[in-house]
């Protein structure tokens, strides 16, 4: 398939072309959106395996109960109290929903611990069962949840703010500029979606505060040490560690119900869907480093988002930067946008190769030796 | 006659885990048996479930080998099921590569990936290991799934690629004719279904190549090899300082067990006329780890009953005449608690597709409390087999000196319990 | 008093140690001659046993010009550090290599592990270490140097010369423990055992590769004095066979039963000399006295 010289100028410029024209503030704002969620997704696991140390793969099903709980609560709701239209902000309330979820979310973890982990740590099981564990308490939920609700569609109108928030507050950014030589630049960011960004930096930070700089904080982080100093020490270490599974499932909820607020439709395997890509943050990040977490959450939103914009925009039209490399090379892969979700992979990969600890966790943690 | 109940008893409670074994079989064989009766197509179900007994039993075992025998959890299985699946598949039906031969060159490439996964495996600590060979499976999930240019059947220009191996040879003159041809009518008459000569032919091939597997695996597992695989699991650093290359051991039993794993795949593939990558994602994985887990970790006799066990399972509650005589819906409408249910705007929509899993998990999360080990837990090691290499003098003296009579003959050994028992 | 090159089994020369800031070992220097009992005394946290696992080569030695390797400070500071290393030009320091490690001559401080194990030298650990669920028996019998049931092949092909050499190694094995005055214990698992029982076994997995250098981290630990006579009388039918080199607190033992003692404090050698010698060091008696620790 030899293109001749001029040809192939051609699709060079087209290429450099609608590389200027993409929509940047877009697909940084998309990409901004995208690395709240994580964030607030992430706090979770991060506190599970830090205190707890071992991989939590029931976090995917407190994603999913976080977002099923939620639209539950509004069932509730509005069939115990009259639909009324000046009562729709106490019933379609986003942050009662999200309460809700937090509570309920936060009662699974509870249960996981009293059921399956404090059992298994009382037999003194090696970490691998702990996780293996969490694979079945992932598939137990997954599969209630899935008789019991299904796959849900949209739920009946978006919940609202407490307040009226969104009247005072006129917090929906659209703006829209276009231009000869730069394309269309434009951001649609509405109100949801920037509480998403400004709840989950809240919450890293109060989190980071809490394990740094509270007395609590420090009775989580000699549990994590060594369990068997912390309770010779006066530490009451089975109720911190109560409190630490139901905070971490609990934050996870909120964020979850916060989250599927943005989404129009909602299923059993949703959790699960994400489950990689927040692992690739957490150590990418370092665990127990929250707030190393909102970095490597940009990280991986914006390296996605990248990729996304490699894969679809640049992918096939004449001037695609795929026949621009077969050119070049002769040969390439395939540029299809499946791969975009293969970039939180290849990332966690290259991580735990290069650098295991991330960029903020320590090095100890990681080594293969006791 | 007292004695007599006690020494029954005592037989029993020697055996709790044959019991236990049997309450859990059991159900589950009432289970399949039911959906056997309920199926019209019954030696079909009976075919086809063994043959994917057949094939998870050649992946538990690859399994096993890396995590009940060596320790290292690799939660990326599916990949080499895959590499092994599609490699085959691949050369055989654009490269015209004679189906033998392509085998072996799958083998070999599943093995390669599987060296390559003892290279991290040195560094990492067990569950980011575990990670990262999730994200490998993916990964190379993605790419079967994906790659439009390299991967994909021209043909019909979409990633599931027809087996065209399985396909042509399931047609061919003496394969596409039923049993019943062959003059065997038993099946027909008996209103148990039919089946293809390919079928039974496949089951035979798998049998072999399972009893092969499971032999090559015993050899390594009672070898001076696989007993320093046993204390690697144990304690590497101890191995390490009476100078053995902890590294080296490592590498060739992931090797060892990516070649098997690939057989595994080859086999999986040969059972559907075409493959989809989204087959192969990490839930297979967890699979084999629910059926070694259940079944036992650390012996093939504990893989095989695992895997036939949660294999029976799963395929009885697959039964569609199953599906539709256990399904039940809870809701408003329901007696007693449908007024609760309302409130609680509950639906519970009770199907076996989901509840199985429901169950399935239960009964890891239940075996991972109270029996770690599993149903067939890894056999006690006795000495037998290194005093066996004695003479007897040998063995006499060194019996004497642990003070045990295993060196009596039986009648001598009978003797002295009876006058024992009278002494009690 | 001459020592000639094949009197000597292990020659350790200015073995510097860095552990991130910490200094454990700062130009160590000793000499351990063949087939005695050599003991290495000193307070807690003088570089003892880190010295042990330079030597068997479980640690590599640093070079005393590196650089102060990054604390574990600030994680803010390391990434900053990260950063600033990815982007400045590293200047080549020559690296001069200082001090090394002979056994029997040979130079094995660039060894790996289990390679510096094979080459005679075996060792045992502070905290006793075992196969939990193997047998005393196959405890012994996983030790041996270079099996030939331990090659992958070997396993398929070579079925016979195997089942000679485990016939052999078991033989040897009940030796051992004949000698150790353990033979009763042979088919209980290690989890079944006594922490005396279990040192024993430790020593007695070293015997049966017939070490010619036998490295004892503090053996008397956590044993009562009858069973530690009885062990050191064991290791002293050892020496004809073997040099001990040992780390131990106990200085009754010490005393009585070595032919030379090294002290160390604060990661160097303070003295060296018989017994006698040592009991009347006034160097030795400050250093334990903590005259400025």
């Amino acid at each position: 398939m030899r293109r001749n010289k001029p040809e192939k100028f051609l699709n060079g410029s087209k290429l450099i072309m609608s590389l200027i024209a993409i929509d940047v503030l877009s697909h940084g704002a998309i990409a901004l959106v995208y690395a709240g969620k994580l964030v607030l997704l992430t706090v979770g696991l991060n506190m599970i395996y830090s205190v707890l140390k071992f991989s939590n793969f029931s976090h995917a099903e407190w994603i999913t109960w976080g977002m099923f709980s939620s639209w539950w609560g509004l069932q509730i709701l509005t069939f115990v109290i009259p639909w009324d239209a000046s009562m729709g902000f106490i019933i379609n309330n986003l942050f009662i929903q999200a309460t809700f979820a937090f509570i309920m979310v936060g009662i699974l973890g509870l249960l996981s611990e009293i059921l399956v982990f404090g059992r298994l740590r009382k037999l003194k099981a090696n970490p691998r069962s702990f996780t293996v564990a969490s694979i079945g308490i992932g598939l137990v939920i997954r599969n209630l949840l899935a008789m019991v609700w299904g796959d849900f569609p949209t739920p009946i109108s978006p919940p609202k703010l407490p307040f009226g928030l969104e009247n005072i507050i006129k917090i929906s950014i659209t703006f829209t500029y276009r231009h000869p030589i730069l394309g269309t630049q434009s951001i649609n960011l509405t109100s949801f979606k920037i509480i998403i960004i400004v709840i989950s930096i809240i919450t890293v930070l109060f989190i980071d505060y809490l394990f740094k700089n509270t007395k609590f904080g420090i009775a989580m982080r000699a549990t994590s040490d060594s369990i068997d100093l912390a309770q010779v020490s006066g530490i009451n270490t089975k109720r911190i560690i109560f409190y630490t599974w139901f905070i971490a499932a609990g934050i996870t909820g909120f964020g979850a119900a916060i989250v599927r607020a943005t989404q129009g439709r909602f299923g059993s395997t949703d959790g699960f869907s994400m489950l990689l890509p927040i692992f690739a943050v957490v150590i990418l990040g370092g665990v127990g480093a929250f707030r190393g977490g909102i970095i490597s959450a940009f990280i991986i939103a914006y390296s996605r988002e990248i990729a996304a914009i490699i894969l679809t925009e640049f992918q096939k039209k004449p001037g695609g930067l795929e026949y621009a490399i077969e050119d070049l090379l002769g040969f390439t892969i395939s540029f299809s946008p499946g791969y975009m979700d293969g970039i939180g992979f290849v990332v966690l990969i290259l991580v735990l190769l290069f650098r295991p600890q991330g960029i903020f966790g320590s090095v100890e943690a990681t080594r293969a030796r006791v | 006659m007292k004695n007599k109940i006690n020494k029954f008893v005592n037989r029993i409670k020697g055996h709790t885990e044959l019991i236990l074994g049997l309450s859990l079989a059991l159900p589950i064989i009432l289970l399949y048996l039911f959906g056997l009766m309920v199926t019209p197509r019954k030696t079909y179900m009976v075919i086809s479930t063994s043959l994917v007994i057949l094939v998870f039993f050649v992946g538990a075992i690859s399994l096993d080998l890396e995590v009940g025998s060596v320790g290292l959890p690799n939660f990326g299985k599916v990949a080499f099921f895959a590499i092994g699946a599609y490699t085959s598949t691949l050369l055989y039906n654009y490269f015209g590569v004679p189906f033998p031969v392509a085998v072996v060159i799958a083998l070999i490439v599943s093995s390669g990936f599987g060296y390559l996964i003892s290279i991290p495996a040195v560094k990492l600590r067990a569950d980011y290991f575990a990670i990262m060979t999730i994200a490998g499976g993916e990964v190379i999930r993605l790419i079967l799934q994906y790659e439009q240019r390299w991967l994909w059947d021209p043909t019909t220009n979409t990633q599931t690629i027809a087996n065209l191996f399985t396909a042509r040879v399931s047609t061919s003159h003496p394969f596409n004719k039923y049993l019943s041809d062959f003059g065997i009518t038993i099946f027909k008459d008996l209103g148990l279904g039919t089946i293809f000569i390919w079928e039974l032919t496949l089951l035979i091939v798998f049998i072999i190549i399972s009893i092969l597997v499971y032999l090559f695996v015993q050899q390594i597992r009672k070898s001076p090899y696989g007993r320093t695989l046993r204390a690697i699991r144990e304690d590497d650093i101890t191995v390490t300082s009476v100078g053995k290359d902890v590294g080296k051991f490592r590498w060739q039993v992931t090797t060892v067990s990516a070649f098997i794993a690939g057989i595994a795949g080859v086999m999986y593939a040969t059972l559907f006329n075409s493959l989809d990558a989204t087959n192969f994602t990490p839930g297979l994985t967890f699979q084999l780890y629910y059926l070694i887990i259940i079944g036992g970790l650390g012996n093939s006799k504990g893989a095989f009953a695992g895997t036939t066990l949660v294999t029976l399972f799963l395929r009885g509650t697959a039964v569609r005449e199953v599906q539709n005589t256990i399904k039940f819906s809870l809701d408003s409408d329901t007696p007693i608690i449908g007024s609760i249910l309302q409130i609680l705007q509950l639906e519970l929509d009770v199907n076996p597709f989901n509840l199985r899993f429901v169950i399935l998990g239960s009964m890891l999360i239940a075996f991972l409390l109270f029996k770690p080990a599993g149903l067939i837990p890894e056999p006690r090691i006795d000495n037998e087999k290194y005093l066996k290499l004695l003479t007897p003098e040998e063995r006499l003296r060194s019996d004497e000196a642990v003070g045990v009579r295993q060196s009596l003959t039986e009648k001598e050994r009978i003797e002295v319990e009876k006058t024992e028992e009278s002494v009690l | 008093m001459e020592r000639t090159q094949e009197d000597v089994s292990l020659d350790a020369k200015d073995i510097y140690k860095h552990f991130g800031g910490v200094r454990a070992l700062h130009g160590t220097s000793l000499v351990v001659k063949k087939n005695k009992i050599i003991s290495l005394i000193g307070p807690n946290g003088s570089g003892k046993t880190t010295l042990f696992n330079v030597v068997t080569c479980w640690l590599k030695k640093t070079n005393p010009q590196e650089k102060k390797d990054e604390t574990d400070e600030n994680q803010k500071n390391k990434f900053l550090m990260w950063l600033t290393q990815k982007f400045e030009r590293k200047e080549k320091v020559e690296e001069i290599d200082v001090g090394h490690v002979l056994f029997e001559d040979k130079r094995i401080d660039g060894l790996s592990t289990h390679e510096a194990a094979l080459t005679g030298m075996l060792r045992t650990f502070q905290t006793t270490r075992n196969w939990p669920k193997l047998t005393v028996l196959e405890n012994l019998l996983v030790a041996p140097y270079k099996q030939t049931g331990e090659s992958f092949l070997n396993i398929f092909f070579r079925g016979k010369k195997i089942k000679e050499e485990e016939r052999r190694n078991t033989l040897k094995a009940l030796q051992i423990l004949e000698f150790l005055e353990i033979t009763h214990i042979r088919d209980q698992l290690g989890e079944e055992l006594s922490g005396g029982q279990l040192k024993l076994l430790a020593i007695g997995r070293l015997l049966i590769s017939s070490p010619r250098l036998i490295l004892l981290d503090e053996p008397m630990a956590g044993v009562n004095p009858t069973l530690g006579n009885k062990i050191m009388d064991k290791i002293v039918e050892l020496k004809k066979d073997s040099t001990i080199f040992l780390i131990e607190h106990n200085m009754d033992v010490v005393f009585n039963y070595s032919d030379e003692i090294f002290v160390m404090a604060r990661g160097k050698i303070i003295a060296s000399g018989t017994p006698n010698e040592i009991q009347e060091n006034k160097k030795v008696i400050e250093a334990y006295l903590g005259a400025d620790y």
